[in-house]
């Protein structure tokens, strides 16, 4: 059956990113050259423009924060022939400034945003909003989405609402099938970022974090095969062929 | 006052710079609103205002005069943030 290849990846967080995480994906694209490269949101962290910013999150580099998230966005889509990017609730951070009362900030927002929407032109990647019915790409029968729900129970909420899909948001690489007619599991692939950022270093949440990524076949009749790269003890270990039987 | 500039990099220094002359917060460590000390300490709004006029007219406590923006983009509204006396 005809097929193409395809990668979903999620949560790079803009100066955050991995270093050891984002050049064992770099290899695996050079490998794998997926046709359909996705990304599927928390391409920048923008933590300066969280609500509740601390000082300390407040005076941090976005200037480091967009060039290096620019960056990862430009090398990941750099030879995909179908790219998608899907906004993240931290990417969302600069929409929601578009409407801000200080007519400044509401001015630099709208140039931020333009500088995304251009690189998108200029990776030919098609951008959805952060949207919990407008941001969910399809591909087949598979959904992607940035991700609606957190904590534990995250991967059986979107199982439930998204039936088959791939998500980032929450960091952890899991996934989660629940009692449907049709096949419906959520799996969470993963982010590209460190373990150790300020607003989560109290948190035991962290602990449940993974570096990864998904990845596999897309086929004609919409199906598809799915496979999951993530890091253990510091190695990524991905698949570079397939045999269909 | 920052300048306008035409779209392009610069955008993310220039609205740093502009999110961070927003609010004026206090220096240093242990300033606590009070809102933030009524939750600490359970108390309503009448008894903790009370109770923090007379210890700063005790010299117990500092205060300081300022402003934040409670979310991103709204205006900036006056705060007031209080300390242990002589806390560093």
């Amino acid at each position: 059956m005809k097929h193409r290849r395809f990668v979903v990846v999620s949560d790079n967080h803009g100066d955050m990113v991995d270093a050891k995480a984002s050049a064992a994906l770099s290899a695996f694209l050079s490998d794998f050259k997926p046709s359909v490269r996705v990304h599927a949101g928390d391409c920048w962290d923008f933590r300066n423009l969280r609500r509740g910013a601390s000082d300390d999150e407040k005076a941090s580099s976005l200037e480091d924060d967009w060039s290096e998230g620019s960056e990862f966005f430009r090398n990941f889509f750099k030879g995909g022939t179908e790219n998608h990017f899907l906004l993240g609730n931290h990417d969302d951070r600069l929409w929601q400034y578009r409407r801000s009362a200080t007519g400044l900030l509401r001015d630099y927002a709208s140039d931020g945003i333009k500088r995304v929407e251009a690189l998108c032109r200029a990776s030919k990647a098609a951008m959805l909003p952060y949207d919990s019915a407008l941001g969910i790409l399809t591909l087949g029968k598979l959904s992607v989405l940035h991700g609606y729900h957190a904590g534990a129970s995250a991967c059986r909420q979107h199982a439930n609402v998204y039936g088959n899909c791939l998500f980032g948001h929450v960091h952890t690489a899991e996934s989660a099938p629940v009692a449907s007619l049709e096949p419906a599991e959520a799996r969470s692939i993963g982010c590209l970022c460190k373990r150790d950022m300020d607003y989560i270093n109290a948190k035991t949440g962290k602990l449940r974090w993974a570096q990864g990524w998904a990845y596999g076949l897309l086929f004609d009749d919409g199906t598809y095969h799915l496979e999951q790269a993530r890091n253990i003890n510091g190695s990524f270990t991905y698949a570079t062929a397939f045999k269909t039987i | 006052m920052p300048q306008r500039s035409k779209p392009s990099d610069s955008w993310a220094a220039l609205m740093r710079e502009q999110l961070l002359s927003r609010s004026r917060l206090p220096v240093g460590k242990g300033w606590k609103t009070t809102n933030q000390l009524r939750s600490e300490f359970g108390l309503g709004k009448g008894l903790m205002e009370k109770t923090l006029k007379s210890m700063v007219k005790q010299g117990k406590l500092d205060r300081f005069n300022g402003s934040e923006c409670a979310e991103p983009g709204k205006r900036a509204y006056n705060q007031v943030w209080y300390r242990p006396k002589g806390m560093a």
